[in-house]
C-alpha cells in the first residue's frame, strides 16, 4: 500500500514538470507579439524594447522558462501585461466562484445521478431503467452551452424567476447565492449527472448480483438497508473514479457556462486572458487549472486505493 | 464484419442512428442542392422573421434563412469531425501501436508526454492550442485532433499489449514473421474493435468541440455557417426570438446523441462477451 502511494506520488511529478513546461510553450508559441498589442498605437520600437527588457521577453527561451518556474514555485506568477494586477491576484479573486460553480455543479450532478442510477439497477430493464438511460444519454448529448442558454431563455426571460448572469457570493445570503448559481450549475452539471448517473447503474448492477447481496436478502434485511447500506456503499468505489475524471470536464466546462452568465471566475478569466494575448495571466490560469486536475485525479487515485479493500490488504493495483 | 453490422442492425437504437446521421451527412453533401436559399444571402426587411413555409426555421437578425444555415452547418460539422478524429486516429494509433509493441524507451516517453496531455481539460486544451494557432477552420480541426491524439494512443497501446501476448501472435513471431507482417496480419486487425468505438465517440466530442469553441469565438471564421457560430448569435436574440437559439442547439445535440447512440451500440455489438451476457 505504502508503495503503491509513493509510486503514485513520484508519477505525478514529472507530469507536473510537463504541464509547467507545456503552459510555458503553449503561450510563446502564440503568433502575434503581446507587447505590439498592449502598445497599440502607442507603439514605437523603443517602447517596445523597454517593455519587452522589462518582462524578460528578450531573454532566450530556456532561460524564460527556468526564471518563469523559479519564480511559480515561490508563488510568483508575475503580473497581466493588459492590468498590472499580479497573477496570483487575479486568480484569486476569481477563483472561489469557480469552485463554487463546480462544487454546486457536482453537488447536483450527485443528487440527480445516484438517486436515479441506483433506481436504475434496481428495475433493470423496467419503465425506470429506461427512463434513466434515455435521461443520461440526454444528459451526454445537449451540448452545456445550449442547455445554458435554454435554461436562460425559460428560467430568466421567460419566468422571470432566476437572473440570466451575475454573481453574488455566499456572504450575501445562501439564497442570493444560489439565486445567481443554480442555472450554472444546472447546465455544467447535466452532463456530469449523466456519466455518473450510467457508471452508477453499471457499479450496482454488478454489486446486485454478489452473494452477499443475496444473503443480505436471506437474512432478511429490509429493502432500502439493503440497497443504500449495502448496495451503494460497495458501488461507490467505481463512481468515485468517474467522479475525478469529471472533475476535468467542470474545470474546462466552466470556461463556457462562466462566459455565459458572465460569472467573474477563472473560466471566463482564462478566456479573456486569451482573448487579450495576456501572456502571464493564460500562463497561470492554464498551469493552475491543469496542476489542480493533476492533483485532483492523484487524491482520487489515492482516495480509490485507501478505499478498496484489496490494496488496503496490501495488494498491488 | 458481417455479424457485427448485422447485430448492430438489430439493435433499434443502432438503426435510429445509422437513419438520422445518414440523414444528416446526405445534408452535408446535398447541402446546395437542398437548401431553400444561400445561407449568406440577407433577405430585406425580413430579419428575425418567425418559422413559416417560407423560412421553415425562420430567419436570423440578418434575415438569413436558418434552415439554409443548418444544413451548410451540419457541413461544417462533418468536415470538421472527419478532418479531427482522422488526425487524431491516424496519429494516435501510430503513436499507441509503436509504444505498445516496441515498449522501452519509446513507450516510456510517449507514455509520459500523453500523461501530460491527459493533464489538461480536454476543452482547455482545445483552447489552448486555438490561443496558439489562431481561429479558422483548419486550426479548429488541428486542435480537436491533437486533444483526442492521447486517447487514441493509450486504447491502441493498451490493445497492442494485450494481443500481443496472444498465443497466436507468438506462433507467427516464432515462425519468422517480421515486424511489419505482426503489426498489419495480426495486431491492427485485432485492436481495431476499440478504436472503431472510439472513432464513434469521438466524432460526438468533434461536433461539440466544434461548436463550443466557435461559441466562443474561438472556432471557425465568424460568418461560418456553423452551428456554434448560430448560436452565439442567437443567444444574444433570444428574448425577440427563440427560434434563433433552439434550432441550432437542437441540430449539435442531436448529431451527438445519435453518434454517442451508435457508439455504445457498435461497443455491444463489437464485444462478444458482453454480448452473449445481454442475450
Amino acid at each position: 500500500m505504502r508503495r503503491y502511494l509513493l509510486k503514485r506520488l513520484l508519477h505525478v511529478l514529472p507530469v507536473l514538470f510537463g504541464v509547467s513546461l507545456l503552459s510555458f510553450a503553449l503561450v510563446h508559441l502564440v503568433p502575434g507579439d503581446s507587447v505590439t498589442t498592449l502598445l497599440g498605437t502607442r507603439y514605437t520600437e523603443e517602447r517596445a524594447e523597454a517593455l519587452r527588457s522589462e518582462y524578460g521577453l528578450d531573454q532566450p527561451l530556456p532561460v524564460q522558462y527556468f526564471r518563469w518556474l523559479g519564480k511559480v514555485l515561490q508563488g510568483d506568477l508575475g503580473s497581466s501585461i493588459t492590468t498590472g494586477q499580479p497573477v496570483r491576484e487575479a486568480m484569486a479573486e476569481r477563483l472561489p466562484v469557480t469552485i463554487q460553480l463546480v462544487g454546486w455543479s457536482l453537488t447536483l450532478g450527485l443528487l440527480i445521478a445516484i438517486p436515479l442510477g441506483t433506481l436504475a439497477a434496481v428495475h433493470r430493464g423496467k419503465k425506470e431503467d429506461h427512463i434513466a438511460s434515455v435521461t443520461g444519454l440526454m444528459g451526454l448529448s445537449v451540448p452545456n452551452f445550449w442547455l445554458a442558454t435554454l435554461l436562460i431563455l425559460f428560467f430568466s426571460l421567460h419566468l422571470g424567476w432566476l437572473p440570466s448572469g451575475g454573481y453574488r457570493p455566499l456572504k450575501d445570503g445562501l439564497g442570493t447565492h444560489l439565486r445567481t448559481l443554480i442555472l450554472p450549475a444546472l447546465a455544467l452539471g447535466g452532463a456530469v449527472a449523466a456519466v455518473i448517473l450510467r457508471m452508477t447503474r453499471s457499479a450496482m448492477l454488478e454489486v446486485l448480483d454478489q452473494d452477499y447481496m443475496l444473503m443480505a436478502r436471506a437474512k432478511g434485511v429490509p429493502p432500502f438497508q439493503r440497497i443504500v447500506g449495502h448496495g451503494l456503499k460497495n458501488a461507490f468505489i467505481p463512481v468515485l473514479t468517474v467522479i475525478g475524471i469529471q472533475a476535468g470536464y467542470l474545470l474546462g466546462g466552466s470556461v463556457v457556462i462562466e462566459e455565459v452568465f458572465s460569472l467573474p471566475g477563472l473560466g471566463r478569466l482564462t478566456l479573456q486572458a486569451i482573448q487579450n494575448r495576456d501572456y502571464a495571466l493564460v500562463q497561470g490560469c492554464i498551469l493552475f487549472i491543469a496542476t489542480s486536475f493533476a492533483l485532483i485525479t492523484l487524491a482520487v487515485d489515492i482516495a480509490y486505493a485507501l478505499l478498496n479493500p484489496k490494496l488496503r490488504a496490501g495488494g498491488d493495483v | 464484419m458481417k455479424t457485427v453490422l448485422g447485430r448492430l442492425w438489430k439493435t433499434p437504437a443502432a438503426r435510429v442512428a445509422l437513419i438520422v446521421l445518414a440523414l444528416y451527412l446526405l445534408a452535408a453533401i446535398a447541402a446546395p442542392l437542398l437548401a431553400p436559399y444561400d445561407p449568406f444571402r440577407m433577405h430585406d426587411g425580413e430579419a428575425l422573421q418567425r418559422p413559416s413555409l417560407e423560412f421553415w426555421m425562420g430567419t436570423d437578425r440578418f434575415g438569413r434563412d436558418q434552415f439554409s444555415r443548418l444544413l451548410y452547418g451540419s457541413r461544417m460539422s462533418f468536415k470538421v469531425g472527419i478532418i479531427a478524429v482522422g488526425v487524431a486516429l491516424t496519429f494516435g494509433t501510430t503513436l499507441g501501436v509503436v509504444a505498445g509493441y516496441f515498449r522501452g524507451a519509446a513507450d516510456a516517453v510517449l507514455s509520459r508526454l500523453m500523461d501530460i496531455l491527459f493533464a489538461f481539460p480536454e476543452l482547455l486544451l482545445a483552447l489552448a492550442v486555438m490561443a496558439v494557432l489562431g481561429a479558422g477552420t483548419g486550426n479548429l480541426m488541428l486542435a480537436i485532433g491533437i486533444v483526442y491524439t492521447p486517447i487514441f494512443a493509450r486504447i491502441a497501446r493498451g490493445a497492442v499489449l494485450e494481443v500481443n501476448a496472444r498465443d497466436h501472435v507468438e506462433a507467427a513471431r516464432s515462425m519468422g514473421a517480421g515486424h511489419l507482417q505482426i503489426l498489419f496480419r495480426h495486431l491492427l486487425p485485432n485492436i481495431a474493435p476499440p478504436l472503431i468505438v472510439q472513432t464513434t465517440l469521438s466524432f460526438a466530442f468533434a461536433v461539440l468541440a466544434e461548436a463550443a469553441l466557435s461559441f466562443l469565438g474561438l472556432g471557425v471564421e465568424p460568418d461560418a455557417p456553423s452551428w456554434g457560430i448560430m448560436l452565439k448569435e442567437g443567444k444574444d436574440w433570444m428574448l425577440q426570438a427563440w427560434w434563433v437559439a433552439v434550432f441550432p442547439g437542437l441540430a449539435i445535440t442531436l448529431a451527438v446523441l445519435n453518434f454517442n447512440l451508435l457508439g455504445d451500440a457498435l461497443r455491444d455489438a463489437l464485444d462478444p462477451r458482453l454480448h452473449r451476457e445481454n442475450t
